[in-house]
């Protein structure tokens, strides 16, 4: 049941809820943040698509257990949709397999949404938002059936997941590449977000180094694309391996 | 069961707060007129309202039981302080079959008779046997019991009775901080017995106006009355054996006379509901909690269990 | 751990949960399993048998023991969870089962003789014969006492009764005597006494209107707040309700309970085991809240007052409110 619009109220809300702050983020944070943020706003679909399978994929081996817990959840399709991102995650679980896929930033048919930015669905992910504080989150929104949200905080809270662990792994041997292709695009992205809000707050245009950004965005984009192509051969060759293993 | 003995109608403990000599006529009165087999007396709330009643405890005793009426004197819901265990235990002395609302009560009795109260919770069949072997003659189930719940605890409770409330406001929980205090912001401590203010109860609503709760004192009833005259027959088919009625500040004999006719086919249900509804006024009615659904949902009688007698009766209990 | 100076007994909702507690120092955690047959069953919580078993595990090796809460109300005719979730956590290895329900004691007491019976919060013991009760029939060792008790009640009772007793030291509030609260199946037709889960996240609903929260349980608006104002998860004791014309907290601020300043008084009350509650938090929460008192009974242990961590805790509690609850008379 239960219909939501916007939900929130700052940190100072809550009482049973904010007693005590959690710890501070740790520093790790800003890696799967970078990889989050650099992969869904650079990467074409398709092969942001296929890191989501293959994290999922990879989850069976990782995380067996967090696996089974969420295919032990209510049949669900569960929408992750980060506001600062143009792309949603569909998350189906209560099945075999569980899948994760990639939606159009408007794409409807989930049975529980929850939107935030990155930043905070990584906090939720990885355990720092609880279940008591969900709902009293100024910047966290939930839709549809609250309980599949909190059935899913849980059962990632279940296990010691981290979710940079998760994603550098789906890249397979290409791992550090990755990590440090995600670096770098997130050093271009946060400049060039850092100038957005200058602009606005200007109302003047950027006045000197644009070219450098593009420069350093382009660059990124040929790695983008040379480490998809060596993501494809490295997916050829393993299901090679295992047609033949089979 | 359903055919065996006549169902008991019982009048329960008095919730509210009533000054001493309005409780005594009203004890009087139930004695002199009412349609009701046993009475409960005695004080469930909060151990503070109990002495002003006592200079006429014996004197309503003797009424009621000149009358023919069984006596069961109702025990604390909520025992914390060593006064209040020693009330029970003089409770205890005077004979009385007591109805223990607390585990204490049940230590207290070592095994002697007594009617164990709704605020005890007996859910099972595991619960109850125990309790049987303590010595319960009669167990009140606990008013969140669905008709599937009852069908099993009264299944097997022989040579136990099972009570079950079929009328006014349902108790929904106790606590040590006096919420009646607390609205005239005031302590449990210094609460100047404000609870007395409040015959019926104080009305607490939500904040968008939906009157859903009474506060009494320590205590928090539901607003609207449980009326389950349409269930009657099928309450008895089940196997209950004693119907209780909880006193609210309304003619409550005329209530009790409307439950007796449809328990003795004098009157259909359907009637009866009508008729109970110019004696209620405009309290809302509720029977969530019988039907497995939130306690304060009211499920409109199908015609077809409106008839006492009705064969339906049973089955729509049962689902 | 000669030097104990109160037991710490910890939340574990998940099984990271459990090893955080455990690293965070607690001395016991307790934990349910994945159904009914505990009062936090809310979804993607608790244990299944296998999780249990290596949880034990983990907490031994680490000289901490292990509590399974078999703490709710077996519906009638249906039994069977219960008995199995006691044969599950007797064939564990579990320290202690905390056990609510009459029947289930007597099953217990009847099929596992020596595992050790705790007496739950939901079992509502606030005086010395309802605790005689408990351990005259059952053997019930511990009795974790009612959140509605003053530090001298807590005081009197121990003396009294001369029975291990534990004692709610932070989290949240129950203003109702616990175990006997109809309030969330009045408003949902779910029972916490037999479903385990007191306002169920699925009849939670928030809904925003004229620039203010409205929360409601079930079909019933039970609070109204404003952006940044402290506000509780809606279960009916944390709502505001309008009596005498004026809407109030009638029940219970939205304020969480810390005893940690006070926690001389409950030793001195003869208090054997502080619980945290929570198991519904996460499992950061835990290390949190573990860790600082960990380090508070420490530095009891040693006679230092442990001022700077009770500043901590309080400085991070960011306009929320704490409270010592009933065990200050004035909150009656």
């Amino acid at each position: 049941m239960a219909i939501t619009t916007e939900v929130g109220s700052g940190a100072a809300a809550g009482t049973v809820q904010s007693l005590p702050a959690p710890p501070p983020p740790r520093l790790v944070h800003r890696t799967p943040l970078a990889l989050l943020r650099s992969a869904a706003t650079v990467l074409p679909t398709r092969l942001l698509e296929r890191l989501a399978a293959r994290m999922i994929g990879r989850l069976g081996r990782s995380h067996p257990r967090l696996l089974r817990n969420l295919e032990r959840m209510a049949p669900a399709v569960i929408h992750i949709a980060p506001h600062d991102l143009p792309y949603r995650f569909v998350l189906t679980v209560g099945r075999t397999p569980v899948t994760l896929g990639i939606a159009a930033r408007d794409a409807s048919g989930a049975d529980a949404s929850v939107v935030a930015s990155v930043a905070t669905l990584v906090d939720l992910l990885e355990g720092r938002i609880d279940g008591d504080t969900l709902f009293f989150r100024r910047d966290l929104t939930i839709s549809g059936d609250t309980s599949l949200i909190v059935g899913l905080r849980n059962v990632l809270d279940r296990d010691e997941l981290m979710l940079a662990d998760e994603i550098a792994r789906a890249f397979g041997p290409l791992a550090p590449p990755a990590r440090a292709l995600a670096r770098a695009l997130d050093h271009v992205l946060e400049r060039v977000g850092t100038r957005l809000a200058a602009m606005h707050r200007t109302l003047h245009p950027p006045s000197g180094s644009g070219a450098d950004l593009e420069a350093q965005l382009e660059r990124c984009r040929g790695e983008i694309e040379a480490l998809a192509a060596r993501l494809g051969r490295l997916e050829a060759r393993q299901k090679r391996r295992d047609e033949k293993a089979a | 069961m359903n055919g065996g003995a006549r169902a008991q109608l019982t009048l329960g403990p008095l919730l509210f707060h009533w000054p001493a000599e309005r409780r005594r006529d009203f004890y009087f009165r139930i004695a002199d007129e009412a349609a009701v087999d046993t009475v409960y007396l005695g004080e469930v709330v909060c151990s503070k309202r109990e002495p002003s009643f006592e200079p006429f405890f014996d004197a309503v005793v003797a009424r009621l039981r000149a009358a023919g009426k069984d006596i069961v004197v109702s025990t604390l819901a909520l025992v914390t302080s060593r006064r209040e265990v020693a009330r029970i235990r003089e409770l205890a002395a005077r004979g009385l079959l007591l109805e223990a609302n607390d585990v204490a009560t049940l230590q207290l009795l070592a095994g002697a008779p007594h009617v164990v109260g709704p605020h005890i919770n007996v859910f099972n069949e595991g619960t109850r046997d125990f309790l049987v072997g303590c010595g319960a003659r009669r167990i009140v189930v606990p008013v969140e019991m669905s008709a599937a719940s009852i069908r099993v605890i009264a299944a097997g409770a022989a040579p136990a009775g099972v009570e079950v409330q079929v009328f006014g406001r349902q108790a929904l929980s106790v606590a040590m901080r006096c919420y009646h205090a607390r609205s005239h912001n005031l302590t449990k401590d210094h609460c100047q017995l404000v609870c007395g203010l409040d015959p019926d109860g104080l009305a607490a609503s939500t904040i968008d106006g939906r009157p859903i709760l009474t506060i009494n004192g320590t205590q928090t009833l539901s607003r609207g009355y449980c009326v389950l005259l349409p269930e009657l027959a099928g309450l008895r088919e089940l196997g209950v054996t004693h119907l209780r009625l909880s006193p609210q500040a309304v003619d409550m004999v005329q209530v009790l006379r409307l439950y007796r006719d449809v328990l003795d086919d004098r009157r259909s249900a359907a009637e009866a509901l009508q008729a109970l509804r110019t004696v209620t006024g405009d309290i809302p009615y509720v029977n969530g909690f019988l039907h497995a659904r939130e306690g304060l949902a009211w499920s409109e009688p199908p015609a077809a269990r409106t008839t006492a007698q009705g064969a339906g009766v049973g089955a729509a209990l049962r689902r | 751990m000669s030097a104990r100076y109160l037991e710490l007994v910890c939340p574990a909702g998940t099984p990271a949960a459990l090893r955080a507690a455990v690293d965070a120092g607690a001395d016991a955690v307790y934990c349910g399993f994945r159904d009914c047959t505990n009062a936090r069953n809310y979804p993607g919580l608790n244990f299944d048998p296998d999780e249990l078993r290596e949880g034990i595990a983990y907490a031994h090796g680490r000289g901490c023991r292990v509590l399974v809460a078999i703490n709710t109300f077996p519906r009638a005719g249906d039994a069977g969870p219960w008995h199995r979730a006691l044969d599950q956590a007797a064939a564990a290895g579990a320290d202690a089962v905390i056990l609510a329900d009459i029947g289930v004691l007597d099953y217990a007491t009847r099929h596992h003789p020596g595992l050790r019976r705790h007496l739950s919060v939901q079992a509502s013991a606030a005086n010395a014969p309802s605790i005689a009760f408990y351990r005259q029939h059952f053997d019930v060792r511990r009795v974790v006492l009612p959140r509605v008790l003053s530090v001298e009640d807590v005081a009197q009772l121990v003396a009294e009764s001369g029975i291990e007793t534990e004692v709610f030291a932070f989290g949240s509030v129950g203003p109702m005597s616990e175990g006997r609260c109809f309030l969330s199946s009045y408003l949902t037709g779910l029972s916490p006494t037999s479903e385990g889960a007191c306002a169920p996240a699925s009849h939670v609903a928030y809904l925003e209107r004229d620039g203010r929260v409205l929360s409601s349980l079930g079909e019933v608006t039970l609070n109204s707040f404003a952006r940044g104002e402290p506000a509780a998860y809606p279960t009916p004791c944390k709502g505001r309700y309008v009596t005498h014309g004026r809407a109030s907290y009638l029940f219970e601020e939205p304020v969480a309970l810390n005893a940690i300043g006070i926690l001389p008084e409950l030793k001195a009350a003869g208090v054997t085991a502080l619980k945290i509650e929570g198991r519904q938090r996460g499992r950061a929460y835990v290390t949190h809240i573990v860790g600082t008192f960990r380090r508070v009974l420490d530095a009891l242990a040693r006679g230092d007052f442990p001022a700077t961590a009770l500043d901590e805790l309080r400085g991070e509690a960011e306009g929320g409110r704490d409270t010592f609850g009933a065990y200050r008379k004035g909150w009656r």
